[in-house]
Parts: structure tokens; sequence; C-alpha cells
């Protein structure tokens, strides 16, 4: 079943259309059958009228006058299309009256009773009975045909609105179920419409009783999603503090130790790595957490993306200085409507993934800009950039281009664009790789739409390390 | 009104619950109904045309080409259904070895715009010669509409009622319902046949007129459910349960193909 409405529509509809039609059938044959009674009934009414007429001295006395036919006007009250044969014989056989119709020989043997004969082309139905002295036969008769076409058309009068009413039948219920199942349309709308974020129980004015259960069970499970994400953020917050604290613990081990041995051996170094390494995939897994579009509570603010540009490139800016690298920050302060920790994750991803990818003394830029569209975001560098091929997939989790030991011998946790694009998910922004025109290597390019100008407030945070 | 009732509830009734237990069947091969207006719209013209280029087909043949055309239109949709049989028990035994979308959509579309033009063809020609010739109009439309009416209705419950069913179970009625309808094809077609003097006239196996008489309401219904024929030939009832036999036929080749690749993996 695809569709309650088309289902309920088409199943009653064929419900009252094979009901009303049986009936009408039914009708129709009973109907038919107290016709046929009527009209029998009249053939009765005529005969005993002529009975009561005294043939013998309309005739003239004794006088039998043979082929005596009633004047077509004596008829004309029943209309042409029911004209009444008449004859009216002696007792002995001899044919005294006749009507125009009616034949010169008897139209039915001399029984009492009703039979059905041909003559003139026609079958007829013939009434014989003999009047109150038993001295003559009248015989009255009609024409089937004429019978049957008079019965059916007064009743199909009372069977076409029948058949003419199912089409209308079908579409008020069409119209009805339609309204009927408003009610589930509107939960239905009322649960697409929500924020992800919106984990509130539904409420709906009126609900129907069949649709009692189902709001319950989908608030039951709003509610157990609500505390399953409070448990979930709980953990991340836990497993941050867990973390982070025996990381930063080994980090300064290391250290200690690097400065203890006079000449550390590359097996230390390499311990050193691993455990940076270890400790940046970490705090990338938390952010991941954190700005997951489905679970991340935001109130967003307007926030001047190109104050925190500036703000992220001097927390990276040593990292830059020690590759050599030219780097550049152009255009001019942007609102944007967002989270501004979201945000200053999203550019020092891209912004360390620009330095990292591009070889010593290369070229890095950065511009912030408005456009009509909004804030245009774009990261340049003179790397090696992303084949077209690939473009889309770096943005899944901790995928590679070339996998773990990639060509550039750059350590990383395949996380960082993957973030990238949740968190432009979350604003509403778009992302696109391409080539840089300037620079020739990986052009990261961010749109973001435009913020109401109403909005003022303006979101800038700040760093120790800040350098101007 | 009630002759006309009988022979458009008749001919609708042939039509239509095999075209039911056709989309009941593809639902249950998860294919969606939208190869049902193709079929609607080519049996409509398949109809139309029919009964305008009646005379000429009738002249065609040496004066045999009605029977001709119609025995067959049948035999083919019966061979259609017979297909249909196979297709669906394949499914049932092994659903990702199934046919391809389009011969199970082929045979839905073949099968029910050929039934469709042989029996709307009939119906407009009663409602033409016995409504608009005869000037019973308001009679033979209302009969014609309560009879259409009746069938569709039928039709709508035959569907739900398979699409109720689980869909395995499902195939497996519509398969029965296949194989028995396919049958009824082949016998009205030895009819056609035999009124075209391809089969041989014989006489009557037996004579079951005196409990249902072909000319009744239940006769009339019975042949169109199941080809009920008071009057048999041996050529016809060999036919008949050949019919049967090759649906059946049909049915066990698919397990039997379905088994071997099941081995062979």
């Amino acid at each position: 079943m695809t569709s309650i409405r088309i289902f309920l529509t088409l199943s009653v509809s064929a419900i009252i259309l094979l009901v009303s039609f049986l009936s009408a059938i039914r009708g129709y044959r009973e109907s038919m059958v107290e016709a046929e009674l009527l009209f029998d009934q009249q053939l009765l009414e005529h005969g005993k009228m002529l009975s009561l007429l005294n043939p013998s001295s309309l005739a003239g006395g004794s006088r039998v006058i043979q082929d005596l036919v009633l004047p077509n006007t004596a008829n004309s009250e029943l209309g042409d299309e029911m004209q009444i044969a008449y004859q009216i014989f002696t007792e002995r056989g001899v044919l005294i009256l006749r009507s125009v119709l009616a034949p010169s020989t008897p139209m039915s043997a001399f029984e009492v009773g009703y039979r059905e004969v041909n003559f003139s082309g026609y079958r007829w139905r013939v009434l014989a009975i003999l009047d109150e002295e038993q001295s003559h036969w009248v015989m009255t008769a009609q024409r089937i045909d004429i019978r049957y076409d008079l019965a059916e058309g007064i009743i199909l009068d009372a069977v076409v609105p029948t058949v003419l009413s199912v089409p209308m039948a079908a579409l008020l219920i069409w119209l009805f179920v339609s309204f009927g199942l408003r009610p589930l349309q509107t939960l239905a709308r009322e649960v697409q419409s929500r924020e992800a974020s919106d984990l509130s129980p539904v409420r709906l004015d009126q609900v129907p009783r069949e649709l009692t259960q189902l709001t319950r069970s989908i608030n039951d499970l709003l509610r157990r999603l609500q505390s399953s994400f409070a448990r979930e953020k709980r953990f991340a917050a836990d497993a941050a503090h867990e973390l982070r604290t025996p990381i930063s613990v080994l980090k300064v081990q290391v250290h200690n130790l690097l400065t203890e041995l006079e000449s550390p051996s590359a097996s230390v170094n390499e311990l050193r790595q691993g455990i940076d390494a270890m400790g940046h995939l970490v705090e990338q897994i938390l952010v991941l957490n954190r700005t997951a579009p489905d679970q991340y509570m935001v109130q967003f603010q307007p926030v001047d993306l190109y104050a925190l540009a500036r703000d992220v490139v001097s927390n990276e800016f040593e990292q830059i200085l020690q590759r050599g690298q030219d780097f550049e920050l152009e255009g001019g302060a942007c609102l944007v409507k967002g989270d501004a920790t979201a945000l200053r994750s999203l550019l020092q991803n891209v912004l360390s993934n620009a330095s990292k990818y591009t070889p010593n003394g290369g070229r890095l830029r950065l511009l912030v800009e408005h456009t009509p569209q909004g804030t245009r975001c774009a990261m340049e560098d003179s790397g090696p950039g992303i084949p077209q091929a690939f473009r889309e997939r770096v943005f899944d989790r901790f995928y590679r281009l070339d996998g773990d030991r990639n060509s550039s011998g750059v350590s990383g946790s395949g996380l960082g664009l993957a973030i990238v694009r949740h968190i432009v998910d979350m604003h509403g922004a778009t992302i696109a790789l391409g080539q840089s025109p300037t620079l020739g290597g990986l052009q990261v390019l961010m749109q973001f739409p435009a913020v109401a100008s109403s909005t003022t407030t303006i979101t800038t945070t700040t760093t120790p390390g800040e350098a101007e | 009104m009630i002759s006309a009732v009988i022979i458009v509830l008749r001919e609708v009734l042939e039509g239509v619950l095999m075209i039911c237990m056709l989309m009941a069947s593809a639902s249950a091969m998860g294919h969606r109904l939208r190869w049902l207006p193709a079929a609607l719209v080519l049996g409509f013209f398949g109809a139309f045309s029919y009964a305008v280029f009646l005379e000429q087909i009738s002249m065609a043949f040496d004066g045999l080409g009605q029977e001709i055309i119609s025995a067959s239109l049948l035999l083919a949709v019966a061979v259609l259904l017979i297909v249909h049989n196979f297709l669906a028990t394949r499914h049932a035994n092994l659903p990702e070895a199934s046919a391809p979308a389009l011969a199970v959509l082929g045979v839905c579309v073949a099968a029910s715009a050929m039934s469709m033009s042989r029996e709307g063809a009939e119906i407009y020609l009663y409602v033409y010669a016995f409504g608009v010739q005869a000037g019973e109009m308001a009679s033979v439309l209302s009969g014609a509409a309560i009879g259409a009416g009746i069938g569709l209705s039928l039709g709508t419950f035959m569907y739900y009622g398979l699409r109720a069913l689980p869909w395995r179970t499902c195939l497996w009625v519509s398969a029965g319902i296949a194989t028995v309808t396919g049958a009824g094809l082949v016998m009205q077609a030895t009819y056609y046949l035999g009124q075209a003097d391809i089969l041989p006239g014989q006489a009557a196996l037996w004579d079951s007129s005196s409990l249902v008489a072909e000319s009744s309401l239940t006769g009339e219904l019975l042949q169109a459910a199941l080809g009920y024929e008071a009057t048999p030939t041996a050529v016809q009832l060999s036919l008949y349960l050949a019919s049967i036999l090759a649906a059946l036929g049909a049915m066990a080749l698919a397990r039997v193909s379905v088994k071997t690749r099941e081995y062979r993996k």
C-alpha cells in the first residue's frame, strides 16, 4: 500500500459502488415485476370496463355487427404508446367488437387468464375474461415491448441518478479522506520543520485518538534522544578532560627526556612526533563531536570573520615562519552569523592545511571579503593542490590523499577537511575546492550567507598570542 | 438494462481481474505501478482501433479475420500469463535472482493492453449497436456503467486483497489465478478457432447446461473467470488442461532453475 488516501478512497468508493449498484439492479428487477403487475391490472380493469358496456346493445340489439372497430379516439386517453387492443366475442366465439389494433381472429384461446401470443408482427400480453352474465368474452391486449419500454423508462429515471451519483460520491470521499488525514500531515510537518537541535515534545491541538499513541511514541523517542545527546555531550567534555591531561603530561615528559639526553636518538624524536600527532587527533575528534550539526546546540551570533582570521593567523604564524612561507591576509571586516569557536576551528584547519601541504618558501593567501551574496573566504596556496577526482573524497572522515603515508610526508589525522565541511554545513555556507588562479596551488573557496543588516553586535575573540 | 449489465460485467471482469492480479503481482515483485498508465493508454488505443477497423479485420483471412485475431489475442495473453508464472515463481524463490524489471513490466503492459483491446472493443461495439443504433441509450449506458462499476469494484477488492497477503503468498495466489485465467482464455480461443474451422468440430463430451447454462448470470461469470463451457469437445478440454499443465510446468521450471543456480553457488 503506497498511499492511505488512495487506498481509503478506492476501497470506500468500491464498497459504495458495489452496494448501490447491486441495490439498483435488485430495485430494477423488482420494479419491473411490479410494473408488469400494474400493466396486467390495467388490462383487467379495461376488460371489466368493456364487459360493462353491454356490447349486444351497442351492436344494435340482437344484430351482431362483425368487425366493429372502436374509433381511435376511444384509446386516446391511454396515449399512443400504451394502446390496448380489444376484442369482444359472444359466448360462441363470434366477434362483435374489436379495436383497430386487434385482429379479426381471437387474440387468445377462450380460456380465462393471461397469455403471451404473437400477432401483427409483435408479441402481446393478452387477458381473456368472461363478463358477469357469462355471455361475452372480452379480450384485452398490450404490446410486450411497449410495456417493457415504458416500465424501464420509469425505473431508469430512478436508476440513472444512482449511477451518476457514484463519481460524485468518490470525489466527496477523496475530499473527506484528505480532510481526515490532515492531522497526520500536521504531525509530519511539525516533526519535519523542526531544527535539528529542537528535541522538545511535539504538541498538537486536538490530536485525534488514533494519533495519540503515535504522538506519545514520538515524544518518548525525542525525550530519549535528548537524554542520549546530553550524555554524549557530557562524554565529550569528560573525554576532553581525561585525554588531554595525560597527553599533556606525556608531552612534558618527552620534553624533559629530550632535554636530559644530550643526543636524543631517532626513536625519541619519533616518540615526540607520535605524542604530538595523538594530541592533535584527540583535539580534532573532540571538535568534530562538538560541531556535529545534529548535536551542536548553537546560538549563532554575528561574528567578524576577518578579525577572527587575523586572530587565527597570529596563532599559526610561527609554523608559517618556520617554513619560510610568504603569507598575505587580504580583505576587511565581514560579518557572518555563526559560532565563533566553530569558525575559529574552521579557519585554523584551512590555514594549517595550506601551510602544511605547501613546500617551504611557498606562498599562502587568505582573502575575506564582502560579496553581494554574503561573505567570501578564500584560502589559496602555491602547493601541489588536489587532483579534480579527489576533491570530493578529501572531505570524508579519516581520508588522506594517497593513504596514510602520502607524498607530502606530512602527518595528519584525515579529519581536518571533514571538520571544515561540518562547520560549513552548520552555517548554511558552501565550500568548493579548486585551483588557485594566482598561486597555482589549492584554492579553498567558502561562501557564507549574508547577515541581516540589523544585527550589529560583533563578537570578536582574541587570543593571548595576538601578533598585532 | 440487465442484459447490458451482464454483458459488460463479463467483459470487464475478464480484463479487470487479470490486470488487478498483474498489478498485485508486479508490486509483490517490487515494481511500482508506473507501467499501468502505459498499459491503459495502449489498451484504449487498441480497443478503439479494433472497433473502428472491425469491418476490415472481419474481411481479412477470407472472412475469418475477427475469429483469428480474437483467438490470437487470447492465446498471446495466455502465453504471457505462463511467462508471468515463471517470473513470479522465480522471484518468490530467489528474489535476488529476479528477472530484469523490463521483463516483468513488459509482460504486464502487453497482457493488460491486449486484454483491454479485445474486451474494450467488444464493450464499445455492444454499446454502439444496442445503445446508439437501437435507440436504447439510457438503458444500455446505465447497464454498461453498472456492469463496469461492479467489475471495477471487484477488481479493487481483488487488488487490495492480494496486496494484504505476505508478498510471497501474494505471488503464489497470483500465479494460481493466472493459471486458471490463462486456461479460460485458451478455452475461449478454442471457441473462435472452432468457428473458423481451424479446430475440428467434435461432439460435446458432456452437456452441463441444465446445471449452469452459459447464458445465465452464473454461467457468464464462470465463463469470464474460468472459461466455463457447458458443452466442451475433446479438443477444447485437452487444450484447457494443456494450458494448466503449461502454467504449472513454467512454475516448476522456475523452481528448478533457482535450485540449479543455488547448487552452482
